[in-house]
């Protein structure tokens, strides 16, 4: 183990705790949720210490449920005169003759994707906060630690403890199941889960603020979620399809973003050949297959938007009035500053930038995004285009003091610098 | 529904011979308990219970002598003791069936009402 690189144990560890969390849940009833996690920060811990002098085991996932069992054991044992485990199980795991074989029977790698796909919409219960939800999704399905959870939504670990105590008072105080929802509950429930996976997705994707590799967790992360709901037929749903297509579509340019020297790239500046064909192919089948139905959610227009520039061959072949028109559908059933920002830039590319400075005067709202970088790079922009390098430089000078991000900072300096 | 307790019994013999398997027929045994006792809770009738070393000791009331036992008094030994929920004694009869200790030739069930005592 010493000699293997600290990524590769955190990344079994991040996904085997997830497993691990999700059935020790089940077992022992949600709202011994933190029970759960003990046992699992236990088991980890064992198995960081034991590793480290007697080498990686054959099998780590199975070592892990083995020790994971054990501690569970332990845990029964200690618990069980004052608090109840899963009420179909419980009586079984109180006593010593059942409870090492149900552990054994429950404990099992089977199936386990449906149990985190449960897991999943327990932590997207509507009794619990939206940002709860996500910080619950990443503790406890993804392994993150509140430090990585705060740095990947840019809070501080405070914050991110309070609203996770805050979840899981919830899950003490609601008799919440360990389950699916119903067929006749599942949209609203759904939902919920998309918009966690999809805000998981944007902190990876879109923050270039932070540590590369909680970033690229972050987007890994989405993706595993996302196929767990469309691998299952009953949230296999065209809006799950296109969340799927999205992201895939979405990620599949993420290494075309950075330049070799690490520094980011704007779209019509980026190799498309450095974009990840398979995710591009997946995307586009996901997309096919979400387009069955009625249902056109933001997640298929934006997949749809996607879906443009993954098959332009360059910047100057891109269909942009096709793209213009998905936004302009996009912004009627979901009328959002953003998203009419991004549209703008479109807007641009067809109408040119003077049209588009004038539309942006008309944009409802746009005091919004005062504090967001990217309206003064976008102004700025389109003032240099247009020749009007003092107004340029003082958008592009405003967007610098607005990003944290390095990478940003230094894609503005560069159009700074182009400017007379 | 009422209350009961099963109290299983065997010979020592037999009590401290469950204590000696190997780990696997340990496992094959707990299975069949595991079987039995899982049919009581899916029926919402297992309430809890304890397997028990065969060996332990016994005080005496008066003398408050103490013996090594509890065997001392009788061949067999208590193994351990379930308590479930039955609707009568009958009813309590019929959810026995299938323990694994009346699976030996020597072990018994024995069946008892938990008395409720009403206050005064």
């Amino acid at each position: 183990m010493v000699n293997e690189p600290k990524a590769l144990l955190d990344h079994l560890f991040r996904h085997e705790s997830g497993k691990l969390i999700a059935l020790l849940t089940k077992i022992f009833g949600t709202r011994n949720l933190e029970l759960a996690e003990d046992v699992v920060q236990d088991t980890l811990l064992k198995a960081l210490e034991h590793w480290k002098y007697h080498g990686t085991p054959e099998n780590p996932s199975a070592w892990l449920f083995v020790a994971a069992r054990n501690k569970a054991l332990d845990v029964l044992r200690r618990e069980r005169h004052h608090k109840e485990f899963a009420a179909d199980v419980s009586p079984l795991l109180k006593s010593e003759y059942s409870a090492s074989i149900t552990l054994q029977q429950l404990l099992q790698e089977n199936e386990i994707e449906d149990e985190q796909l449960r897991m999943m919409f327990v932590c997207c219960h509507p009794s619990i906060a939206a940002e709860g939800q996500v910080a619950l999704i990443l503790k406890t399905l993804c392994g993150f630690s509140v430090q990585e959870i705060a740095k990947g939504f840019v809070t501080n670990e405070e914050t991110i403890t309070k609203r996770l105590y805050r979840a899981k008072q919830q899950f003490r105080e609601e008799k919440i199941a360990f389950a699916l929802p119903s067929a006749q509950d599942l949209q609203p429930r759904l939902d919920n889960v998309l918009t966690a996976i999809y805000l998981i997705f944007n902190e990876g994707y879109n923050s270039t603020h932070h540590d590369s590799l909680v970033r690229e967790d972050l987007v890994e992360e989405s993706l595993r979620l996302g196929k767990m709901l469309v691998d299952h037929p009953l949230t296999r749903q065209p809006e799950s399809l296109a969340l799927m297509a999205l992201l895939c579509l979405q990620s599949s340019r993420l290494a075309g973003r950075i330049d070799v020297d690490g520094s980011l790239l704007q779209l019509k500046d980026q190799d498309r050949k450095r974009w990840n064909p398979e995710l591009i192919q997946q995307g586009n089948s996901y997309l096919q297959q979400a387009s069955h139905g009625e249902t056109m959610s933001p997640y298929h227009l934006q997949a749809a938007i996607a879906h443009e520039h993954c098959i332009a061959t360059s910047y100057a072949e891109t269909d942009w009035k096709k793209i213009l028109q998905w936004y302009d559908w996009l912004l009627s059933i979901k009328p959002d500053v953003l998203i009419a920002l991004n549209r703008l830039i479109v807007f641009g590319e067809v109408n040119g930038p003077q049209a588009a400075l004038d539309e942006l005067q008309q944009l409802p709202g746009k005091e919004l995004l005062k504090n967001y970088y990217l309206y003064p790079a976008v102004l700025g922009e389109w003032h240099t285009q247009l020749g009007n390098h003092s107004e340029a430089r003082h958008y592009l000078e405003d967007a610098m003091k607005k990003t944290h991000s390095p990478s940003e900072k230094q894609l503005l300096q560069s159009k700074l610098s182009k400017l007379a | 529904m009422k209350d009961f307790m099963y109290i299983f019994r065997g010979s020592r013999q037999n009590e401290e011979a469950f204590m000696g398997q190997t780990p696997q027929q340990m496992e094959a045994e707990m299975q069949k308990w595991n079987v039995w006792m899982e049919s009581l809770a899916r029926q919402g009738k297992l309430v809890g219970g304890q397997p028990l070393f065969p060996s332990g000791k016994v005080v005496k009331g008066v003398s408050n002598k103490i013996l090594d036992g509890p065997f001392t008094e009788g061949k067999d030994i208590v193994g351990g003791y379930l308590l479930i929920k039955a609707n009568d004694m009958d009813d309590a009869l019929a959810l026995s069936k299938g323990c694994p200790t009346l699976e030996g030739t020597d072990g018994t069930v024995e069946i008892r009402e938990i008395m409720p005592i009403d206050q005064s």
